[in-house]
């Protein structure tokens, strides 16, 4: 069970890997050619209903079993204690009790491609490990790529072992990440995966929040695509003003930043509505291939310039009949200036 | 599993018992009439589950000042805007008493759908910009817990960090586990102020030395200690304060579900203006 499900989601990690190896950085999202309006009176069956969630029929895809791979690498340790000015990821799980982390980077820019840095301490020393390798995870614009935990070790060069994590030293008893970004579009969500349970939850822990900091745009990320079946995410948006709205919600593959087609909703005054992602699949005409796993929801006010909307995602585990709140995301505060480029 | 719910249903009956000694609540008038609100003003909580297949939203109100913190709560109906009634709730500084989201929209006379609405939200604002709440969900049926909260506005660390309704010694089977991280070069000290979560009273506080760039992982049994205390079969919840004065902390708290080995964040909570 446990190297099923951390198969499917290596699976995942190794195909966004590809993708963002062989992503054309030059580019930036394919704007929409034709946007379909949906109207208030359609929008009313998805209106909210107390303690309503749709279900959808268990399906297991995640037979295909997969294996970490686990580098053996040398380490560099050495003492850094210094203000820092970047965002935080912690607590840090690698396989305690089952439960692994995962860091998703979102560039929240349409069009300019960022880095993201993720350098590894040991906590209580304060000390890195390994090698920083700043701004190595390369994300274009809109997208947000999954990393294990096991990869952002590798990726410092620190020898893995059969735990799932390097030997921790110096007295230390966990690890934490320290996420740094190159423009100030960045933000992250730490989430965790148990794979003997199939327990998922997000774990973010944030000095400051994305998803409506924005006065302009609101953000859903790494939003379940329906190649997830067995978790179903669902989306809830509020309408905060006291007249009915017309938002645009663009729709954009996570692992690319590619962007899948955009739905204009016409929403009533202060009105909830509560909708399967598979709603905005089908609204844009698109249909996840079986690696598809997560999108990228981008909302937008049309009618005013500010953003006054309120959004969501959880989603329901079958498994446990529990509702997961998945809405929090980190936001990264800029640090000057390496040029963003393709690996 | 029967001990868990039955923990936790203690636990929720309690503390809606304890709330009627320790918050002031006003029930409003059911002054019905069709008139949406500007949301933009107030900070709103949705969805609510008002027990479908178990599921009930509890809110946890917090006044994170020393002083009373009255939170007026307007229920608002979806899709309509039609404006059900209005409550106001007292709180005691520094105390966060727990509401299941049923007796909320009871206070405030929203005894049922009018209009075509499908769904309440709840719009939060107080009289002195000091409140947050923490918008959580129980399962019944099944144990199952976990924060909701989704928020316009955060409740960020500032003079003070705030971590509410941290489950104590005397939940056992949702151990909690707190995160303390300082982004200081130099060792911090922070001083913590353990707080009883229903009345607001500070039980103990404590110095606390934090080192440069650490991550510190404690259970929360850990702060009972700190300040020799042992909670009473029926003291749930504490709030922890912690002086912030450089603005370099960041905290945490999740919850151990053993049954499941997972861990559950319930660090988020909304500020409300």
């Amino acid at each position: 069970m446990r190297y099923s499900l951390l198969g499917a989601v290596f699976f995942a990690v190794l195909i966004s890997g590809a993708l963002f190896a062989s992503a054309d950085d030059s580019t930036g999202t394919n704007a929409p050619t034709e946007i379909r309006t949906i109207s208030e009176q359609e929008m009313a069956k998805f209106l909210a209903k107390d303690g309503a969630l749709e279900t959808v029929v268990l399906s297991n895809q995640y037979a295909a079993a997969g294996q970490n791979s686990r580098s053996q690498s040398p380490s560099l340790e050495r003492q850094s204690t210094t203000t820092l000015t970047y965002a935080l990821a912690a607590p840090i799980y690698t396989g305690q009790n089952n439960n692994d982390t995962y860091i998703r980077f979102f560039n929240t820019s349409a069009t300019q491609n960022n880095n993201f840095g993720a350098v590894v301490y040991g906590s209580p020393s304060g000390r890195q490990y390994g090698q920083g390798y700043a701004y190595s995870f390369f994300v274009r614009p809109l997208a947000s790529v999954q990393y294990s935990i096991q990869d952002i070790f590798q990726n410092a060069r620190l020898t893995v072992g059969a735990n799932g994590a390097p030997t921790l030293m110096y007295g230390d008893t966990s690890w934490y990440l320290i996420i740094s970004t190159s423009f100030p579009t960045g933000a992250f969500q730490n989430v965790i995966y148990n794979g003997s349970t199939g327990f998922y939850e997000n774990a973010s822990l944030c000095l400051n929040y994305l998803p409506n900091i924005s006065t302009s745009r609101g953000f859903l990320m790494n939003v379940h695509t329906s190649a997830l079946p067995a978790y179903p995410a669902q989306i809830y948006f509020y309408n905060l003003q006291n007249s009915s709205a017309l938002y645009q919600v663009t729709v954009v593959d996570a692992a690319t930043g590619n962007t899948m087609g955009a739905v204009n909703i016409t929403v009533a005054a202060n009105a909830l509505y509560s909708v399967p992602e598979t709603f905005f699949e089908q609204s844009v005409g698109w249909t996840p291939t079986s690696t598809q796993y997560h999108t990228n929801l981008i909302f937008q006010n049309l009618t005013q310039s500010t953003f006054n909307a309120k959004v969501e995602q959880f989603i329901f585990n079958q498994q446990l009949s529990a509702y997961i709140n998945m809405t929090t995301a980190c936001t990264i505060p800029s640090s000057v200036g390496v040029q963003p480029t393709s690996p | 599993m029967f001990s868990i719910v039955k923990s936790l249903l203690i636990a929720v009956a309690t503390s809606v018992a304890l709330n009627a000694n320790a918050a002031e609540v006003t029930t409003g008038s059911s002054a019905e009439r069709q008139s949406a609100l500007d949301g933009t003003q107030y900070e709103v909580l949705t969805p609510i589950y008002t027990g479908s297949a178990g599921n009930i939203s509890y809110v946890r109100l917090f006044a994170s000042t020393q002083a009373t913190t009255t939170f007026t709560i307007t229920v608002v109906g979806s899709p309509s805007g039609h404006i059900y009634g209005t409550t106001q709730v007292q709180v005691p500084g520094l105390a966060s008493p727990q509401y299941a989201v049923t007796t909320l929209l009871t206070m405030a006379n929203a005894t049922g759908f009018v209009s075509g609405d499908t769904s309440y939200a709840l719009y939060f604002q107080t009289t002195s910009g000091t409140g947050a709440y923490l918008h959580v969900l129980y399962n019944s049926v099944t144990g199952f817990f976990e924060n909701l909260t989704a928020c316009k506005n955060y409740l960020l660390p500032g003079n003070f960090a705030y971590l509410i309704n941290v489950d104590t010694s005397a939940i056992p089977n949702y151990p909690a586990q707190i995160f303390i991280q300082s982004a200081a070069a130099t060792t911090a000290t922070s001083q913590v102020a353990v707080i009883d979560a229903n009345n607001g009273s500070i039980i103990g506080t404590f110095n606390m030395n934090i080192g440069a760039n650490t991550v510190l992982v404690l259970p929360e049994s850990f702060f009972e200690q700190s300040v020799g205390w042992t909670p009473s079969p029926s003291q749930y919840n504490v709030n922890l304060q912690f002086s912030n004065g450089s603005n370099d902390l960041l905290v945490g708290q999740s919850v151990v579900n053993q049954q499941l080995s997972a861990y559950l964040n319930i660090t988020a909570a909304c500020s409300v203006p």
